[in-house]
């Protein structure tokens, strides 16, 4: 059965830094190397901006899962999952993560976080 | 984390080091800073080789930084360091568009 962790904070520019607390501590208690931890800090940063700006009421929700080879995080955005320019959003995460995508729901991104196989 | 910049001069250009992080929540401090020495002719340095993370908010302050000094014919270099901020320029090719140099000494000729 999947472990789930879960974190919630205030919808605050200032709580960014909680949420790539909570990931990159999860991520290095399942292993992974200080690079991946340090991608997954930046693709968990630009989901948690794509939440705050495009609802900055609410807070930010943070989902964790683990799998059979590594975590499966997702982020709830509303209705911004899409957002990206020319420098961050979207693009970037899946420039760090190819298989990261927004959720079925099309309200979240989903990050998924993998070891090589036979590692 | 605080985002803490120190400012100084070195042989005509103003060097702005930043330690910390550079995000939703800091960006505007950094954004503001920066500010502060865009002006005709300026020569402006930012070490950003003690910046611990930073993310594309961050970029959009650099970018706006090199709109601002090509308007006013200044001149804008940047310390990447070899840690977060270099890497998160060369993803997003960002490293082709600005003027990087592997330290201050080597950025202000001095």
């Amino acid at each position: 059965m999947a472990d789930r962790f879960t974190l919630e904070v205030p919808g605050r520019p200032e709580h960014l830094a909680t949420i790539r607390i909570f990931a990159s501590t999860l991520a290095r208690r399942f292993g992974f190397d200080e690079d991946t931890v340090a991608d997954l800090k930046l693709a968990i940063s630009e989901a948690g901006t794509i939440a705050l700006l495009g609802d900055d009421e609410s807070a930010v929700r943070v989902d964790a899962r683990s799998v059979e080879r590594g975590l499966d995080f997702e982020i709830a955005t509303g209705t911004a999952a899409h957002a990206g320019d020319d420098v961050g959003g979207l693009d970037l995460i899946r420039a760090l993560f190819e298989g990261a995508a927004p959720g079925p729901s099309g309200s979240s991104i989903v990050i998924p976080l993998r070891r090589p196989a036979g590692s | 984390m605080d985002l803490v910049t120190n400012h100084h001069e070195e042989d005509g250009w103003d060097v702005l080091a930043v330690t910390g992080e550079i995000d939703l929540a800091t960006a505007p401090q950094f954004e503001r800073e920066v500010s502060e020495y865009i002006r005709e002719g300026c020569r402006l340095c930012l070490d950003l080789s003690g910046v611990s993370f930073m993310d594309s908010t961050g970029l959009r302050v650099l970018i706006g930084a090199l709109k601002g000094v090509e308007e006013n014919d200044g001149s804008l270099r940047v310390v990447a360091g070899d840690g977060p901020v270099a890497k998160l320029l060369t993803i997003t090719g960002l490293d082709e568009r600005l003027d990087l140099y592997p330290s201050v000494a080597a950025a202000t000729g001095s």
